[in-house]
């Protein structure tokens, strides 16, 4: 029992310990990578909690686009601090995806998914219309975050290093809340919901708040990943929140595995090492996304989550084999 | 005084009258069969009833109060609540799970306390699971509490079903076949557990069966229909006397 406790512990102490370490040891290039994929991360687990009610949602990428311009325009155009438009372009996210759900509530499944990808499209083609937005090209010059500390001086992260951990903190305790929610009874009824729905009309639940529920927090943490996004570069335009990214979202769901919490972070950093091996490949990169993704449809539709439990198994039977 | 009265209820799917104007009284505490040959509308009644289906017309009346057409969690927040005539049950959770997702209306916690609470949100869960193992015992089958349901057999299934409908301490409780698929032996112990919840919980039941023999033998008052309509409505020796029951089953 005690051993059993305190192994969780070790665990995230050496995964802290390799978090704080990593961007002194990596170069600027890798520091890069590993704030978008901190950010990405959030996306694809906040997109993993929609699909714990059996919805799988094209709109997400777009609605990080959405917190990425609120929270840009709040800056750019109002002058407000980052700490401020944090939070409120994460609202501005979920108040447009609760504008969404009200058609896409009264669809499910195959028609959601194609539904949210319909209304997430024309979100961000709004963008390009839309002259505040700045059509294609986008936004530029969006503020880097600062905190002043009265009487002292200015701490800014517009560096790679501190901006390396502003996004780990922010991103560390949005995964914290979605991960208390993930344990809550809260969840289970979300896979109620998936699996035995009208189970779940019978006991007195009411499937629509729960469906919202889900979406909404799950559209405020995508918004919160798209102001991370929109900070870190300076610049967002319409193309970066297009299909493809929301194609790839959904690859890195369904090979990481989206029945645990961990699965969407494992796929997320299988895919991230696996572009850069990739990267003398060119064009022929979204060929071996393809592939990939088929071949874990067709080998192991649990995902990469659940290859341990499946290696572990067939090690243990070779071994008693190899012992008689 | 009549618990549930239905007033002309009626419902059309297109041009088939699956409930044709159905009248029906019941009165606290009754324990009342519903039979009738496949397709003559007794799970469509049950659907209005519960609020899966709205009427085409005509009305429910639930305790004095007009309840039709209201979304089925209010309904069942009114202390109707309804079983499948096939078993529903969430597969990949353990049996203590599912009740304990039937018991959510009496959960008492909000939404930010469920993901942010410590200490006193485990005593709540605590109190809830404890709940839920209760209502398990209560039907006897607390020794799967924590077996998968898709693994239980199938009488287990069919207990376990009515036993998350019970989590959330209905008044009226409408039964969809529940002895499905069971033996004559399983069959009478759970015709003696639903006669139970009646006796000792003064819960009102509506029981759909197809078995002739448990309806007979355990409630005071059936009601017939066929193609739609209610045909007849006795005790059961008036039923199995009556010429149009007779016909309904055996044909002309």
């Amino acid at each position: 029992m005690g051993r059993n406790r305190l192994r969780p512990t070790i665990g995230l102490t050496v995964l802290a310990v390799i978090l704080i370490a990593l961007p002194f040891i990596l170069t600027r290039y890798y520091v890069d990578l590993t704030i978008v994929f901190f950010i990405y991360v959030l996306l694809a687990v906040s997109f993993r909690l929609i699909t714990t009610t059996g919805d799988f949602s094209l709109a997400q990428v777009p609605l990080m686009g959405m917190g990425a311009y609120a929270s840009a325009l709040m800056s750019k155009h109002l002058g407000w601090s980052f700490w401020l438009t944090l939070p409120l372009a994460g609202l501005v996210s979920a108040l447009v995806g609760l504008i969404m759900l009200y058609p896409l509530l009264r669809m499910k499944a195959f028609a959601f998914f194609i539904g949210s990808y319909a209304i997430g499209e024309a979100l961000r083609l709004s963008w390009i219309r839309i002259g505040i937005f700045g059509s294609h090209r986008g936004i530029s010059g969006i503020s880097h975050p600062s905190v002043s500390i009265p009487g002292l001086s200015t701490i800014s992260f517009a560096g790679a290093l501190p901006y390396y951990f502003l996004t780990l903190a922010i991103v560390v305790l949005c995964l914290v809340i979605l991960y208390l929610l993930d344990k809550s009874l809260i969840t289970d009824t979300f896979k109620a919901i998936h699996s035995e729905e009208s189970l779940v009309r019978s006991v007195g639940i009411n499937v629509t708040i729960y469906r919202i529920l889900a979406f909404e927090v799950a559209t405020f943490f995508s918004g919160i990943s798209g102001v991370l996004l929109a900070h870190y570069f300076g610049h967002i335009d319409p193309h970066q929140f297009n299909l493809t990214t929301g194609l790839y979202l959904l690859i890195w769901v369904v090979v990481g595995g989206y029945a645990t919490f961990a699965g969407p972070i494992i796929g997320v950093a299988f895919f991230s090492v696996l572009g850069e091996l990739m990267r003398p490949l060119g064009a022929w990169v979204p060929l071996v996304y393809g592939c990939i993704l088929i071949i874990t449809l067709l080998f192991l539709p649990e995902g990469l989550e659940s290859l341990p439990g499946r290696i572990v198994p067939l090690v243990k039977k070779m071994g008693i084999r190899g012992r008689t | 005084m009549n618990i549930l009265e239905l007033k002309g209820l009626r419902k059309q799917f297109g041009g088939l009258v699956a409930v044709n104007d159905v009248d029906l009284d019941l009165k606290e505490g009754e324990l009342r069969g519903l039979i009738g040959p496949n397709g003559s509308g007794k799970t469509t009644l049950f659907n209005l009833i519960s609020g899966f289906l709205q009427p085409t017309k005509g009305k429910v009346i639930w305790r004095g109060k007009n309840i039709t057409g209201k979304p089925v969690h209010s309904i069942v927040n009114e202390g109707i609540v309804r079983t499948f005539q096939l078993t529903t049950l969430l597969k990949d959770m353990t049996a203590l799970q599912n009740v304990v997702i039937g018991c959510h209306l009496h959960m008492e916690m909000g939404l930010l306390e469920q993901v942010f609470g410590a200490a006193r949100k485990r005593e709540k869960e605590k109190a809830l699971v404890k709940r839920a193992v209760d209502l398990l015992k209560n039907m006897g089958i607390e020794d799967v509490k924590d077996e998968l349901t898709g693994a239980l057999p199938h009488g287990y299934q069919r207990v376990l079903n009515i036993v998350i409908t019970l989590a959330c301490e209905p008044k009226l409780l409408l039964l969809d076949e529940p002895t499905t698929g069971l033996n004559p032996i399983e069959t009478q112990q759970l015709m003696d557990r639903i006669k139970m919840l009646r006796d000792e919980k003064g819960l009102t039941i509506i029981l759909v069966e197809h078995d002739m023999k448990a309806v007979m033998g355990n409630c005071e008052k059936i009601s017939v229909m066929d193609f739609g309509k209610k045909i007849a409505e006795g005790s059961p020796e008036e039923v199995s006397k009556n010429e149009e029951v007779i016909e309904a089953y055996l044909g002309r």
